[in-house]
């Protein structure tokens, strides 16, 4: 079985996976993807979340043979140790269930609800059944159930039992595009990134380079979406190729990965990079989208750039006009 | 002597505060990256005039943006040109190609462009030029409004910005 890290972490890493138990949650399925993602948005610029492979249909995580991490809510006092819940202990097929420690609390619902709690939970410190450390685990579930009312933190997560489900793949594995070959896509990406130096970017008008970038997606779809965001995390480029990329990704032509490309421009809003975090504002900005707006006020909060922090603070009142 | 405008590819590589990682930057001094936004052509930097009251500043926004491919914010750079003239710089009437006639009247080139004359007033934008951003929505609504107004001939607007805009 292919084991896939999208967070980093080797040998001690975590497989992290948001489930939800009731797939067809209704309306208020955009919220609460946005709010379980907001766990991550400033601490974790790794995840790569998609309704098309993180939610739907329950899976079946027997076959790891390993431990999971189980991240649950309980009544508004953040993290809190797991097993709790009775419908963890009900899981079958679930070697053991670990909690993770308990380290920051999130404040409650409402404003700036999750800006802060798991990001600074130290993934390698979960704990096994007597409390001790473990040494390494493969899956985290962040799971989302319950009734679509989100105006609890205990709704919010439980623990789901995925009964009878289908067998467990890595993330690439469950995109609906076929599982090409990651190195390959790494090849064509890097490839389209080098000729890309010698390209004058010019506002207002579509780069050779961004042509390019539509061109490989539309081979190989969320899978060039995945690897592209993998490559952005990692290297060190100019910020004027971060910016023609946040355009390509804002303005692709694309409904069915209209939230996977949302979720990749979020966390550049905490690059280290000022350039960069100003690309992706105006990334997102472009995508219009008001459920945005939360994360502009929380970036705002934390940039140390006056004109930027301004900016966010504008783009964030636009957006909600 | 009216106002200079410069669209500048973006106006934080002109920002005059140090980013983080910039540890490298003087205080004051020019990012080298900001001066692409003053590629020259033929020794020409393409600028418009701008009224002292900037009652011509929308409509110039609207067309030069509507001679682009895509809708993209637009940053620029705007300077009075009797404070940039001592730097030795000259101007010249030459007409743009943006779709309408009357802001292409507007348009003029700083002509004849040392290097160290660009340098010069990359310096000079950095520490005395007033820049600004609007945002895209804000020019599709300009543009809109200048398709209303007979300002901007539709048809000589590229097809893919057309397509943006409906």
């Amino acid at each position: 079985m292919s084991q896939v890290d999208p967070f980093g972490l080797g040998t001690h890493g975590a497989t992290i996976v948001l489930t939800d138990a009731n797939p067809s949650f209704g309306e208020s399925t955009y919220r609460k993807e946005r709010d379980l993602f907001g766990l991550f948005k400033a601490g974790h610029p790794h995840q790569k979340w998609d309704r098309n492979y993180w939610f739907g249909e329950p899976r079946d995580f027997a076959s790891l043979g390993k431990g999971l991490g189980v991240i649950a809510g309980s009544s508004g006092t953040g993290i809190t140790t797991l097993g709790s819940s009775a419908s963890i202990s009900s899981g079958t097929g679930w070697n053991s269930i670990v909690p993770l420690e308990d380290e920051n609390a999130y404040s409650g619902w409402g404003s700036g609800y999750f800006s802060q709690p798991v990001l600074n939970v130290n993934l390698n410190r979960v704990l096994g059944h007597a409390g001790t450390p473990k040494s390494s685990f493969h899956v985290l579930i962040f799971s989302s159930a319950g009734s679509d009312s989100v105006s609890s933190v205990s709704n919010i997560f439980t623990v789901v039992n995925t009964p009878g489900a289908a067998t467990w793949r890595s993330f690439l594995d469950n995109a609906e595009s076929p599982n090409y070959p990651t190195l390959l896509i790494h090849s064509r990406l890097r490839s389209l990134i080098r000729s890309s130096g010698s390209e004058n970017f010019e506002s207002g008008y579509e780069s050779r380079y961004r042509q390019q970038l539509r061109e490989t997606f539309a081979s190989y779809r969320a899978a060039f979406l995945d690897v592209l965001y993998e490559n952005l995390k990692v290297l060190d480029l100019p910020s004027d190729l971060f910016a023609e990329t946040f355009k390509f990704v804002s303005r692709l032509d694309d409904k069915e990965s209209y939230q996977s490309r949302f979720l990749f421009l979020l966390p550049f809003l905490h690059h280290s990079s000022a350039l960069v975090r100003d690309a992706a504002g105006s990334a997102l900005y472009h995508l219009g989208d008001p459920a945005a707006a939360p994360y502009f006020r929380d970036a705002a909060k934390v940039e140390p750039n006056p004109a930027l922090r301004s900016d966010f603070l504008e783009i964030a009142a636009l957006l909600e006009e | 002597m009216p106002l200079l405008l410069r669209e500048v590819n973006n106006i934080r590589w002109w920002d005059s505060q140090r980013n983080l990682g910039e540890e490298w930057l003087k205080e004051g001094e020019l990012r080298s990256d900001a001066l692409k936004s003053l590629r020259s052509k033929d020794n020409k930097v393409s600028v418009f005039l701008i009224e002292d009251d900037a009652s011509n500043l929308d409509r110039i926004l609207a067309a030069f943006a509507a001679s682009r491919q895509e809708l993209n914010d637009v940053d620029f750079a705007i300077v009075d040109f009797e404070d940039v003239k001592p730097l030795g710089l000259e101007l010249r009437d030459d007409d743009a190609d943006t779709p309408d006639s009357t802001v292409n009247a507007w348009h003029r080139d700083i002509v004849h462009l040392s290097a160290t004359k660009v340098l010069a007033l990359a310096n000079y934008l950095q520490s005395k030029a007033h820049f600004c951003r609007r945002r895209e929505r804000h020019i599709h609504k300009l543009i809109m409004e200048g398709i209303a107004a007979g300002h901007i001939d539709k048809g000589l607007m590229r097809t893919e910005l057309l397509k943006e805009l409906a």
